[in-house]
């Protein structure tokens, strides 16, 4: 073997050596001695942040859930790494933040003040910025810990409401990219959906679930924030028309006063809005919405159908306008630009206008509502 | 003359040579610097980056083609001035990227964070390609450009729409986009270190050198700088101040994102090959010029890693400190290296070329 060849094994042999001891070196964890987080629960307890994190504990299974157990644990510390580091020791295994789909955050939390824990999550690489936030109206760690009727998680049902139904009127989803963007914004508001439990009728399914009680998670509420926290919730009409003007829908209701005095329900099957602005002082807001008679109301006994009348499309326009404005009206109360019309005032006049009006811009400003209703 | 190592590489090599050069650590903390001061526009201070740039580069291949910075027609003392200028350039450069990549793999890739065991395998990583020199380098660069290539489109094929273009406006150029980019210039100017590297008359099979691959080079790196920059903005609007490693970030915003985890794995290892690349590019500029002075290839290459090792392991320790450095008055460094040298060395292969072609060698030979 000539010295040239030699000199080539010796590389080789070198790079070898360095690839498999490199992983012993970095103290990188087995797979096998991570916990996997898929949602986490932050909350403040007695002055100390309490992250709660929803951990898998796989079983041999091709779905994502079913055939898995999933175990809550809680750490707390004073600073959101204090409290991960701190998991780690409870649960007895590195917990790796990789995989989480959801983060809650307690009521405590977000009237607390407390920005830094936000911050942390989007400046550092723990969560992706496609993780989806949600506030709680109690304390998170319940939300994670509660029992779905089919043999579902929190986290993993939370997903699925919020990504899979995002384009349903009444859901605002929001992830932590989103969150910030928002926040951003001229304004510097932003919504997070609210989720709480409901009772459930029903038992629990599923393997070893015994027919135990279980409850709902309902997230057809908002939590309205700003750069310091907390700063109203909006009811469920009222976030119903935020979600008009900020997702492009294809599903979801709209409730509105029918002809013969019944409540009755639109199904919405496509929603556009668009946002101009017209004046420094002035945005308009067009709404285009496509409905179709809700079978509920719309099909008598008989089986004969019937059509939404001129006088219900204009009641629906009604209820339309009327929550668009009710929403603008609460939040402007609080100082809250929840439907971004200071942004797109910002986009139109620039600098001039921002130097040209206050902070209370909101104040001043009137809002011109446009809905178009198209029935199918 | 063991230690001899061909640097004369092709039209087609230089020109991913330099797009790799540009683009490299353009998408990594320059985005979230560069919103920190201009906003929203700071696409528009990368757009006026690249226009200089484009110059720049103009000058560097019309050295290149003709001669190279070593062998440069022009007085012995500017020309020293000129190597030691793009020599030192380019090894505060260096320490500069160096940093930030030790910086994104031990924050992104591992849980404890073992900044110095990274350093230990990029150093030799890095005297290794600077030993082999610009010819080896350039071939590399050629090989691995397929693999960025197809990780940058199967990353288009799948991506998210996360982000809304009207998060741009209003569009306003100002003040702020020319102290975003006074204050960030050691981040552009990136074509200096292809002073050393001459392109040859022609290629292997025959066809003759021409501008067309450093032209769609430039294309290239103009789209790519301008888009990611507009992306990043689009996708964070003023939230971009809280978000670093951008092109990390960018990528998960992409349908195969639950599977993938905190980081899509195609990306990052494209980028550490860029990254690395472009490190290599700037360690070999750098003992390319420190050589003219004293000699001796092989051990002025493991000496410059060392001393960059050294730098960085003991001295510089964390991202910060390389920051504040290259973000003040050091950072005219590039305007002297990345901007008046390609200008001057062009100047002078005109002025002094046809004078003094013929004893051209005789001065390399001096500063060599």
């Amino acid at each position: 073997m000539n010295r040239r060849v030699k000199k080539k094994w010796l590389i080789l042999v070198v790079v070898i050596v360095v690839v498999a001891v490199f992983d012993g070196l970095s103290s990188n964890i087995n797979l096998l001695d991570r916990a996997i987080v898929v949602g986490t629960g932050i909350d403040i307890e007695d002055g100390d942040l309490a992250l709660s994190a929803q951990v898998i504990i796989p079983k041999n299974s091709a779905t994502a859930s079913a055939g898995n157990d999933f175990v809550v644990y809680t750490a707390r510390g004073k600073t959101v790494q204090q409290a991960i580091e701190n998991l780690s020791y409870t649960v007895g295994l590195k917990a790796s933040f990789a995989h989480t789909n959801v983060v809650i955050l307690g009521d405590k939390l977000l009237k607390s003040g407390r920005t830094d824990v936000l911050e942390f999550l989007v400046k550092g690489d723990i969560v992706t910025d496609n993780t989806l936030l949600v506030a709680s109206a109690g304390e998170a760690k319940d939300i994670l810990a509660v029992q779905m009727p089919i043999n579902e998680v929190a986290s993993y049902h939370l997903t699925e409401i919020l990504q899979s139904n995002r384009k349903e009127a009444g859901q605002n989803p929001t992830d932590l990219k989103g969150y910030f963007e928002d926040i951003y914004k001229v304004g510097n508001t932003a919504c997070l959906p609210l989720v709480f439990l409901r009772e459930s009728e029903f038992g629990r399914l599923g393997e070893g679930a015994d027919g135990e009680k279980t409850k709902l998670l309902d997230v057809s509420h908002v939590v309205v924030t700003n750069r310091a926290g907390y700063l109203v919730r909006l009811g469920r009409r009222q976030s119903a028309a935020l979600s008009y003007t900020t997702e492009r829908l294809n599903a979801g209701c709209i409730a509105y006063d029918g002809d013969d005095g019944i409540k009755k329900e639109a199904v919405i099957l496509r929603s556009d809005c668009s946002k101009r602005a017209i004046s420094y002082d002035e945005v308009a807001i067009d709404l285009d919405i496509s409905v179709r008679p809700s079978e509920k109301y719309y099909v008598s006994p008989d089986g004969s159908v019937s059509g939404i009348s001129e006088e219900e499309i204009r009641a629906i326009s009604a209820e339309v306008i009327s929550s668009v404005v009710d929403c603008f009206e609460v939040c402007k109360y609080y100082d809250a630009d929840v439907f971004h019309l200071g942004e797109e005032l910002y986009r139109k006049f620039g600098e001039e206008w921002k130097m040209s009006v206050g902070r209370t811009y909101l104040d001043d400003l009137k809002l011109k509502i446009s809905v178009d209703i198209s029935v199918k | 003359m063991k230690d001899k190592v061909s640097v004369k590489i092709y039209a087609g090599q230089f020109a991913i040579l330099a797009f790799i050069s540009s683009v490299s650590f353009k998408v990594v903390m320059l985005p979230q610097y560069l919103a920190a001061v201009a906003g929203r526009n700071a696409w528009l201070s990368v757009l006026t980056m690249m226009f200089i740039d484009g110059i720049a580069l103009a000058c560097v291949y019309g050295v290149v083609s003709r001669t190279d910075i070593r062998a440069l027609p022009a007085p012995v003392p500017l020309k020293r001035i000129m190597l030691a200028v793009v020599g030192f350039t380019c090894f505060a450069k260096l320490a500069l990227f160096t940093g930030e990549t030790t910086a994104y793999c031990s924050t992104t890739l591992f849980d404890e964070g073992l900044w110095r065991l990274i350093l230990a395998g990029l150093i030799p990583s890095l005297s290794y390609l600077t030993i082999k020199g610009g010819n080896a380098l350039a071939r590399v660069a050629q090989i691995i450009l397929w693999f960025v290539v197809a990780v940058v489109v199967l990353n288009v094929i799948f991506a998210e729409n996360a982000g809304a273009l009207k998060n741009v406006l209003p569009v306003s150029y100002g003040v702020k986009n020319i102290v975003a980019c006074n204050k960030y210039l050691a981040w552009f100017g990136d074509f200096s270190p292809l002073l050393f590297f001459p392109i040859a008359e022609k290629r292997s099979d025959g066809k003759k050198k021409n501008i067309v691959p450093v032209l769609i080079s430039y294309i290239f790196i103009l789209v790519f700088s301008v888009g990611i920059a507009l992306a990043f903005t689009a996708v964070y609007g003023g939230g971009g101040v809280l978000v670093a490693n951008a092109f990390n970030k960018l990528a998960i915003f992409n349908k195969l994102s639950t599977l993938l985890g905190t980081v899509d794995f195609t990306v990052v290892c494209a980028w550490l090959l860029i990254a690395v690349i472009k490190l290599a590019l700037l360690s070999i500029a750098t003992v390319e010029s420190v050589c003219c002075f004293f000699g001796g290839r092989k051990a002025v290459s493991i000496i410059v890693c060392a001393v960059l090792g050294g730098v960085t392991f003991f001295g510089i320790g964390n991202q910060q400190t390389i920051y504040s450095i290259m973000t003040g008055p050091l950072r005219y460094l590039t305007v002297a290296a990345d901007y008046a040298v390609p200008v001057v060395a062009l100047v002078c292969t005109f002025v002094f070329g046809r004078k003094q072609y013929r004893g051209r060698e005789v001065l390399y030979e001096q500063t060599r």
